[in-house]
């Protein structure tokens, strides 16, 4: 059927995140927070792989850009808002959500368990908080909100205009994670 | 002198803990991380947000309560705040656990009446050190 492979195109298209770390881009008239130096895509490398390491004890690297990405089916977001709003998202194969969880649990968790969910917005949820505590003044300037968990690779995330976004693109034990970092202006 | 695991199952024996958290990966994470800390745990109880967790407490006998912040429905805030109007309440122990770093959330909770807090993630030994100035109180 030919839609099959307009679908995987759609898909790959769907999930292709602009890769942007124009610094300048986040920097507000009015904020009270100043990003270290590095900038965010090495402040977001440094949470996901310290919350990855220390929560589950896994080893982190970079995935290589060859890694196909229409595998990631599980997508994990955390709202930011305040003097700083966007989202962070964190997508990956539930496969790879699930060993996420049985590390977490300390059990073996199925990728359709609900718990796979629920460690997949916790991972972000604390990614999330670790992000914002390594920003000097940040911390009582933005809020996150609860995980919202997507299924599936047919979607498409649209933020408002005017927003940044970068991702980074790790692996743990072979499997992919992809972590996003969309910012208003 | 230290707080081991020992000391502090013997400070108090069997337990009744409240757990509020949206995630139940993290209710369980936190169930045992208290257990691991020694902690000696007859019952667990666990709420999905803070509205859940008045219901818990008004219908149960509860030692000690651990609360994160950020829930849908009824946040932790909300919860700490009601809780000080129950009188099925007086005396128990509230510990938020919070991704939120941010100190006026955190000072908030205390000064509604939650008597201290750990921020996730957090090991064992970190819920130990945290606890055991409560269990000896």
């Amino acid at each position: 059927m030919s839609s099959d492979t307009g679908q995987e195109v759609k898909a790959r298209a769907q999930l292709e995140f602009a890769v942007r770390t124009s610094e300048g881009a986040f920097a507000g008239p009015k904020r009270n927070w100043s990003l270290p130096e590095g900038g965010w895509e090495s402040l977001l490398r440094l949470a996901a792989s310290e919350i990855l390491e220390f929560m589950l004890g896994v080893q982190v690297s970079e995935l290589p850009e060859s890694a196909p990405r229409n595998t990631a089916d599980m997508t994990a977001m955390i709202g930011l808002a305040g003097e700083l709003s966007g989202v962070l998202s964190i997508r990956c194969p539930a496969a790879a959500a699930a060993t996420l969880a049985s590390k977490m649990l300390d059990a073996d968790i199925t990728p359709t368990d609900a718990y796979t969910r629920d460690a997949l917005g916790e991972i972000a949820n604390v990614i999330a908080g670790t992000l914002k505590a390594k920003v000097p003044g940040l911390e009582d300037a933005c809020l996150l909100s609860t995980p919202t968990i997507v299924i599936g690779l047919d979607y498409r995330l649209f933020s408002i205009s005017n927003s940044t976004s970068l991702c980074v693109a790790l692996q743990f034990e072979r499997q992919p994670m992809w972590i996003t970092l969309d910012l208003h202006r | 002198m230290g707080t081991n695991a020992e000391s502090l199952g013997e400070t108090m024996k069997k337990m009744c803990v409240l757990i509020v958290d949206d995630s139940s990966v993290m209710r369980k994470i936190v169930q045992r991380s208290l257990r691991l800390a020694g902690l000696d745990i007859e019952t667990v109880l666990e709420a999905d947000n803070g509205e859940e967790a008045l219901s818990v407490v008004r219908q149960n006998s509860i030692d000690m309560i651990f609360s994160d912040i950020n829930m849908p429905k009824m946040d932790g805030l909300e919860f700490v705040r009601q809780l000080q109007g129950l009188e099925a309440a007086k005396g128990i122990p509230v510990v938020m656990i919070t991704t939120e770093g941010s100190q006026s959330r955190v000072v908030e909770a205390l000064s509604l009446g939650a008597r201290g807090y750990i921020r996730k993630p957090f090991t064992p030994d970190q819920v130990k050190e945290r606890i055991a100035p409560l269990l000896e109180a």
